[in-house]
């Protein structure tokens, strides 16, 4: 798989902290403290050393440049900002109230007690002189994977502006997904929303990148037909196959299925916002129990969807496929994960990427990614994966919340009867009995 | 033998048509093959798939599940520049058809062999042409073979021509009389071959080197409508490039073949005109005609698409009566090539008096006898008193309103 070095990712570089290394010697304490205030007092110092309790050795403590810096939701006067993944004090906006320091977890952040502000590791401009002093190599500049600084430096290969309905997540995942994997991707989208809006209207494309867009039933087998060929040629190339839930798992299953039992190496995206929203929100495989579309009306007779949803990744699971995945546009470092993961995978890789669609489900454009992230804390879509057969959740909920709170949301349920509710929430519990217990067995397939 | 061509660079092998479709397919070095069983087209792909294990052709071969996801596989190995070839029969045409319409549409070079049976229900698979037939809307060009050496130098061809113009090509041969039957067929050096085809130069192919899009939806009506012109012009053109492939065939391989073929038609009174493995045995009847006096002559019509109508008037312009021979029928009309035919003769100012018979339907065999009776026929009458006239198909119990 040369697949990787494809990829567009720029490495961001951190310092890396291997606590079991040092040896408390203060040196990095006083190279920091004497680069940032030309003295040597440690006061003045972005890191510090604390010693284990029991006083069997040390930890060298710094900002973390964390993904999401509580340093920053608490600042009164905004001078905290993140830029890239670093994480930065505006000196002039400071006013020394010690919120930062109070709600950092890692106590990354310190108070400079002289200058009456705040101060955050700079990484020295890229030269950090801590690392440069540790004698152990306790302190290490490293590059580290950053979601933010690969999303952000990859090029978009969408056009700015396309032609989605507001607030669709379509458009977020598939631009997203297109900048983890870069620019060596052929992308095949099955007829659905994502069809038009990526190939654009008239006869200039929306992307970039070759891309196609052939049968509803087919993106699987086409895709087979391209990576056969490019195999034959000696080339790599990345295969996404983009489809909606009725490409997948009705008019398209027999394709799918096909090229996850002869184990074709391709990502396959299904794009599942729960029915045929491109021809005007009909009811698919993917429906779920109780919702209205406009093929399962609500009437005197019947109230919404009377069937329950086909679970798609249970089924691509059961292929014995290298790779399944559900994803979300709720939790896009996650979706990231997964792709990356998918992209190293030899053979069929498989993601579900649940993504409520405004349009169809009757809620705000402005609430898309609140619906989705609802999904996930109502455990109405948990989010695992499964490296062969291996299935793993990587998004855990402590205190998953009633189905409730995710219907109550959209219009599509807004119908539901209580004995509806509680069809669904049994419904939930059930399904999310049995990732629990998928995760917990060693081999599940 | 001609003493310029060399034919003796090859061998002559006993092979039945499927697999002199097989053959061609080693020797073109087909790059992407994919298939799926169904009779009587199978023993094609499992020779391919031999050929392919042994390291004999080196090809992908993608075994996918259903004939929809074959054509699509081959599809997709064309917008990215493979040579591909598939083969199919009767339901698994019908199957595939949103892709066969696709792709001639789109215009993908490939090369498909159709072994034609008939269409169920009932699910049987004797012969007839009503499946390929089916297709001649579909953007195609299409060639309906008469020996198994013709259908092993006609797929070679089509890799010609198709890489050329960008137009899929179908080759279609008789089910069980070609298909199951094996003659002697002259198999040529495969450095011939390499000479004949010297493979794709397209300027368009999906490739991240150099981005294209195939196929976007939400074109403007006359963009669309300039596409759907150019995709019938562009048939005409490859008519024309089939020409000048046949020319460059022959002399490498020494043979050759028209679009359609005029056999001792110049003083006929009465023409047949017929297809496929048909013609072969009109041949043979025109020759004991021949011998006892009659004026009688052979057009066969080996390219159905585009429909060389021109060739076809100029031929039969000096005959007076034409009897048309079709193993196929389209319900409620009558023998499709006979349609296709009149219709090009309407505007003529000077025609013969066309005869259409339906024969030979669901395998039912077309024996020398027969076709001597349809020649009785048509010389006995002044004019047809039915438009579809039924030979040798015998007649079963009226339907009644339920």
């Amino acid at each position: 798989m040369t697949v990787v070095k494809s990829k567009p990712a720029l490495k961001e570089k951190y310092i890396k902290i291997h606590a079991e290394k040092c040896i408390g010697c203060n040196a990095c304490v006083y190279g920091c403290a004497l680069k940032h205030t030309g003295d040597l007092d440690p006061a003045g110092s972005r890191i510090s050393i604390v010693p284990d309790p029991g006083g069997k050795g040390f930890t060298p403590i710094n900002c973390a440049q964390c993904a999401e810096p509580k340093c920053i939701e608490v600042c009164p006067a905004g001078a905290l900002t993140r830029r890239g993944a670093m994480t930065s004090v505006q000196d002039e906006r400071c006013i020394g109230c010690l919120a930062c320091t109070m709600a950092c977890p890692y106590a990354g952040a310190r108070f400079d007690k002289q200058a009456g502000m705040s101060m955050l590791c700079d990484l020295c401009d890229g030269d950090p002189e801590c690392v440069r002093m540790c004698p152990t190599g306790a302190l290490e500049y490293e590059g580290v994977h950053s979601i933010r600084a690969d999303i952000e430096s990859a090029e978009d290969v969408w056009s700015k502006g396309v032609s989605c309905c507001l607030g669709c997540p379509t458009e977020i995942v598939l631009r997203f997904a297109l900048k983890v994997l870069g620019k060596n991707t052929i992308l095949h989208v099955s007829p659905s929303c994502a069809a038009a809006a990526v190939s654009g209207f008239g006869e200039q494309p929306n992307v970039s990148i070759p891309n196609m867009m052939g049968f509803l039933t087919n993106s699987s087998s086409i895709m087979t037909g391209v990576r056969r060929h490019y195999r034959r040629m000696g080339r790599d190339v990345n295969i996404l196959a983009f489809a909606g839930d009725g490409g997948t798992a009705d008019v398209g299953f027999q394709s799918l299925s096909g090229a996850a039992e002869r184990n074709e190496q391709m990502i396959y995206i299904c794009n599942d916002n729960e029915g045929y929203m491109n021809t005007g929100v009909q009811r698919s495989g993917t429906t779920p129990y109780g919702a209205w579309t406009s093929t399962t009306p609500v009437g005197d007779v019947h109230k919404g969807k009377r069937e329950n949803s086909k679970e798609m990744a249970w089924i691509m699971l059961a292929h014995g496929v290298p790779y399944v995945a559900t994803a979300s546009v709720g939790f896009l470092s996650d979706l990231e994960a997964k792709l990356q993961k998918a992209l190293t995978v030899k053979g069929f890789s498989y993601i579900h990427l649940h993504t409520p669609c405004p349009t169809g489900w009757r809620f705000g454009p402005e609430n898309t990614v609140q619906v989705a992230r609802m999904a996930v804390k109502t455990n109405y879509f948990p989010l695992w994966e499964a490296v062969s057969g291996r299935l793993r959740q990587t998004v855990r909920i402590r205190k998953p919340l009633p189905i409730v709170e995710y219907t109550k949301l959209m219009g599509k349920y807004g119908h539901l009867s209580p004995e509806q509710q509680a069809e669904l929430q049994k419904q939930v519990d059930e399904r999310y009995n049995r990732v629990l217990l998928a995760a917990s067995a060693k081999r599940f397939f | 033998m001609a003493s310029s061509v060399d034919r003796t660079k090859g061998t002559y092998v006993m092979l039945s048509g499927n697999h002199a479709v097989s053959n061609a397919v080693r020797l073109s070095r087909v790059q992407v093959v994919s298939a799926y069983p169904i009779t009587p087209q199978t023993p094609i792909v499992e020779k391919i798939s031999e050929f392919v294990s042994s390291g004999e052709l080196k090809a992908r071969f993608i075994p996918a599940e259903s004939e929809h996801s074959v054509l699509a596989a081959v599809s997709g190995a064309s917008s990215v520049g493979a040579r591909t070839f598939t083969a199919t029969s009767r339901q698994g045409l019908m199957y595939m058809e949103e892709v066969v319409h696709w792709i001639g549409r789109g215009m993908l070079p490939m090369v498909m062999a159709v072994v034609d049976a008939l269409i169920g229900a009932p699910p049987d698979n004797w012969t007839e042409q009503d499946s390929s037939l089916y297709q001649r809307d579909t953007g195609w060009m299409i060639f309906y073979c008469e020996t198994n050496q013709e259908v092993f130098d006609t797929i070679i061809q089509a890799f010609r021509i198709t890489e050329k113009m960008s137009v899929p090509v179908m080759v279609c041969l008789d089910g069980s009389y070609l298909s199951h039957t094996s003659e002697p067929v002259l198999v040529p050096d495969i450095a011939l071959v390499d000479k004949y085809l010297p493979g794709r130069k397209d300027a368009i192919v999906a490739d991240p080197k150099k981005p294209h899009r195939l196929f976007g939806p939400a074109m403007s009506q006359e963009f669309n409508a300039k596409l759907r012109r150019r995709t019938h012009e562009a048939l005409e053109t490859a008519a024309e490039f089939r020409k000048t492939a046949d020319r460059e065939f022959e002399s490498i391989f020494g043979r050759s073949y028209d679009d359609i073929e005029c056999y001792k038609t110049e003083d006929a009174e009465t023409i047949v005109v017929a297809m496929s493995t048909v013609a072969g045995t009109s041949r043979f009847v025109v020759d004991r005609l021949r011998e006892s006096g009659q004026k009688v002559g052979l057009v066969k019509v080996r390219m159905f698409r585009p429909f060389p109508g021109n060739r076809l008037v100029e031929a039969l312009k000096n005959a007076k009566k034409v009897a048309v021979i079709d193993r196929n029928l389209s319900y409620g009309h009558g023998g499709i090539l006979c349609m296709e035919l009149k219709a090009s003769l309407y505007n003529e100012k000077k025609r013969p008096t066309v005869f259409g018979y339906v024969a030979g339907i669901c395998g039912v065999p077309i024996t020398p006898e027969l076709i001597m009776q349809i020649i009785a026929d048509t010389n006995a009458k002044e004019t047809p008193e039915e438009e579809l006239i039924w030979m040798g198909i015998g007649k079963s119990e009226k339907v009644k309103a339920v």
